[in-house]
């Protein structure tokens, strides 16, 4: 009898561990949302752009080494997701939503794009329900992946009709950009879940360091990998673009 | 003597006569007479072999569902499927009647021709690579998400093959071969086993190996084994925007499938409002009105193989595709619901430059795979 109980004691004490820590663990949802000077941004509605109608139509971006910081240490969350925003009929958000074990947390880091070590990838590399493994989102040309597209439409003759597309691709090493947002306060993750809202402030994405805004009507493509002004003001401005609402 | 030889010439020649009337008989009506007899299949060995696809390098993943692994005795079985009209009503329509393997699998019509000769809205699509569908499925609008989905559809639909699944099952059952057939891919014990499932799960897997050779102009220049021509090599930088003016053709017909996995408004209707589509596309599938005149992007490898083009097969040429592309095509009038992608805008491509875009299309045929033995009519 004895012999026995030292042999199902242990395995009860592994399975009530397993146990346990699973329903420690919590979820983390980063509910990301697209605003312009402050309010929700509707996707294809006209907002002001420096004085003239603006429509943003298309906005998405890859985010990489999603980590949370705190008491608990670093937790990188995912390596690789696609943002990309939706909501053709209200307002632009998107979700992303992770496993996490409990701790304390009250920083946020990401990276805007791809790390130059899956930068060398192809979509080809990767199936079909990973972020990495769009052909919608790489770029020949360039041989790399696109960090973001910002997309739209902008009225240059001051007619109230939006007669300029716009479209702003970027995707080199160099742009690789990252985020650092402490969070409005902690979250301690204990088999709860847990929303970060954050915000990505559109009107601040076009502002150039020193002021003014980028000259659309001048330069209203950026395709070329070595032309990289407007792509380098978009991708540095999520710096501050971004934040914990 | 004499009556006797008179005798036996008339019963020759009733004999001839009814010889010829059975002749005359559709097999399948002679199929539907037979006896619903429920045949035992164990006697023959069911031991699937699996089947060796081969992709070309740098291609995506196939993805292959669980409950549908590929194996050589299910794509044959889908192949003899594929090109037998027995699927049909009237047996004389087949999948290969809208999907022409000449043609990349195409039909070369606008509107493909069904029993009766009923037409449908759309025009049929490439199968050239079929399986690398990914997430938005299949058909124009994606209403389908797998291949398996995908084919119950045509057999019923009143404007292709107009005919019952229930019909289908009948007559598979009472044949002579199938459940012969479908025992040897799927397992089944009894004649009266065969569904519709089997069907659609035999002419998926013969459609996931409708996959491009490697063998066209543009893939063995992409291995370093061939050099484009002038024009053709210019039409590609044009194409992937490496060189002014900006084709913009890659975004949407990205390597190396030369599509993306998204539906996209080309701006072919001008319209008020985006209600004002006479083909939703896929705002019919999604019930979001923005999604109204959004079609499945088709791939570009065999292109100048499948004309007529677009969803409905407007263009008759592919000049008059790059004309619309280099017009800019027509945005929704109402601008808060302007979904038309936003690289539908003028190219300014010269003549010159429209030429020698074509003539990279034309760098993406890929003769070998239309030849291949394997995707001909078993029959």
């Amino acid at each position: 009898m004895k012999n026995m109980l030292s042999r199902i004691l242990p395995i009860c004490l592994l399975l009530f561990m397993i146990i346990g820590c699973d329903e420690d663990n919590g979820t983390v949802n980063l509910n990301f949302a697209a605003m312009y000077d402050g309010d929700p941004l509707v996707m294809n509605e006209v907002v002001d752009y420096d004085g003239s109608a603006m429509r943003i139509n298309v906005s998405e971006f890859y985010v990489s080494e999603i980590t949370l910081s705190g008491e608990s240490g670093n937790l990188t969350l995912g390596e690789t997701e696609y943002v990309k925003f939706t909501g053709q009929t209200g307002d632009a958000r998107a979700t992303l939503s992770f496993d996490v074990p409990p701790g304390s947390y009250d920083q946020l880091s990401f990276f805007i794009g791809v790390p130059a070590d899956k930068n060398v990838t192809k979509p080809e590399d990767y199936s079909s329900d990973e972020a990495l493994a769009n052909t919608a989102t790489y770029w020949q040309g360039w041989q790399s992946y696109i960090f973001n597209k910002l997309e739209g439409r902008l009225d240059t003759a001051g007619f109230g009709s939006t007669d300029l597309t716009f479209i702003y691709h970027s995707g080199k090493d160099e742009l690789y950009t990252e985020v650092v947002v402490p969070l409005s306060s902690a979250i301690a993750v204990d088999g709860n879940s847990n929303n970060i809202e954050i915000d990505v402030e559109h009107n601040d994405l076009f502002k150039r360091e020193g002021g003014g805004y980028l000259d659309i009507a001048a330069k209203p493509s950026a395709h070329n990998p070595d032309d990289l002004e407007y792509p380098t003001v978009i991708l540095n401005n999520f710096k501050t673009g971004v934040t914990i609402r | 003597m004499k009556n006797s030889y008179r005798y036996r010439w008339a019963i020759l020649t009733c004999f001839v006569i009814l010889l010829g009337w059975v002749g005359c008989q559709d097999d399948d009506m002679l199929i539907n007479q037979m006896p619903a007899e429920d045949r035992d299949l164990t006697m023959i060995p069911f031991a699937p072999d699996s089947f060796n696809l081969v992709i070309p390098e740098g291609f995506p993943k196939m993805e292959h569902p669980e409950d549908n692994p590929q194996t050589q005795q299910g794509v044959l079985l889908g192949r003899m499927l594929f090109f037998d009209p027995i699927l049909s009503l009237d047996s004389t329509v087949s999948c290969a009647t809208c999907h022409k393997p000449e043609l990349s699998f195409t039909d070369g019509l606008a509107f493909s021709v069904g029993v009766g000769g009923r037409t449908g809205r759309r025009s049929s699509m490439s199968l050239l690579n079929v399986g690398f569908h990914g997430p938005v499925g299949l058909f124009w609008d994606g209403r389908a998400k797998t291949l398996e989905e995908q084919a119950l559809e045509p057999i019923v639909d009143p404007n292709e093959m107009a005919n019952t699944w229930e019909e289908v099952e009948l007559r598979l059952r009472r044949h002579a071969e199938y459940p012969d057939h479908v025992r040897t891919a799927f397992g089944i014990q009894r004649s009266s086993q065969v569904t519709r499932d089997h069907v659609v799960k035999a002419l998926a897997q013969f459609q996931r190996t409708l996959v491009s050779s490697g063998d066209s102009d543009w893939d063995r220049k992409d291995r370093n084994e061939f050099s484009l021509d002038d024009d053709a090599a210019t039409g590609e930088e044009l194409f992937f925007d490496d060189i002014f003016p900006d084709a913009e053709c890659g975004h949407c017909h990205n390597v190396k499938l030369f599509t993306i996995p998204e539906f996209r408004n080309n701006g072919l209707d001008p319209v008020d409002s985006v209600d004002d589509y006479s083909d939703k596309g896929l705002g019919g599938v999604t019930g979001n009105r923005l999604d109204n005149g959004k079609f499945k992007i088709p791939s570009l490898r065999n292109i100048l193989l499948t004309a007529p083009y677009m969803h409905d097969g407007r263009f008759e040429t592919i000049e008059e595709v790059m004309e619309h592309y280099n017009s800019g095509g027509h945005h929704v009038t109402n601008q808060d619901e302007d979904n038309v992608d936003n690289l539908i805008r003028p190219l300014n491509l010269s003549e010159r430059n429209k030429r020698e875009i074509i003539a990279f299309l034309g760098a993406l045929t890929d003769s070998t795979f239309i030849k291949n033995e394997s995707f001909q009519s078993p029959f």
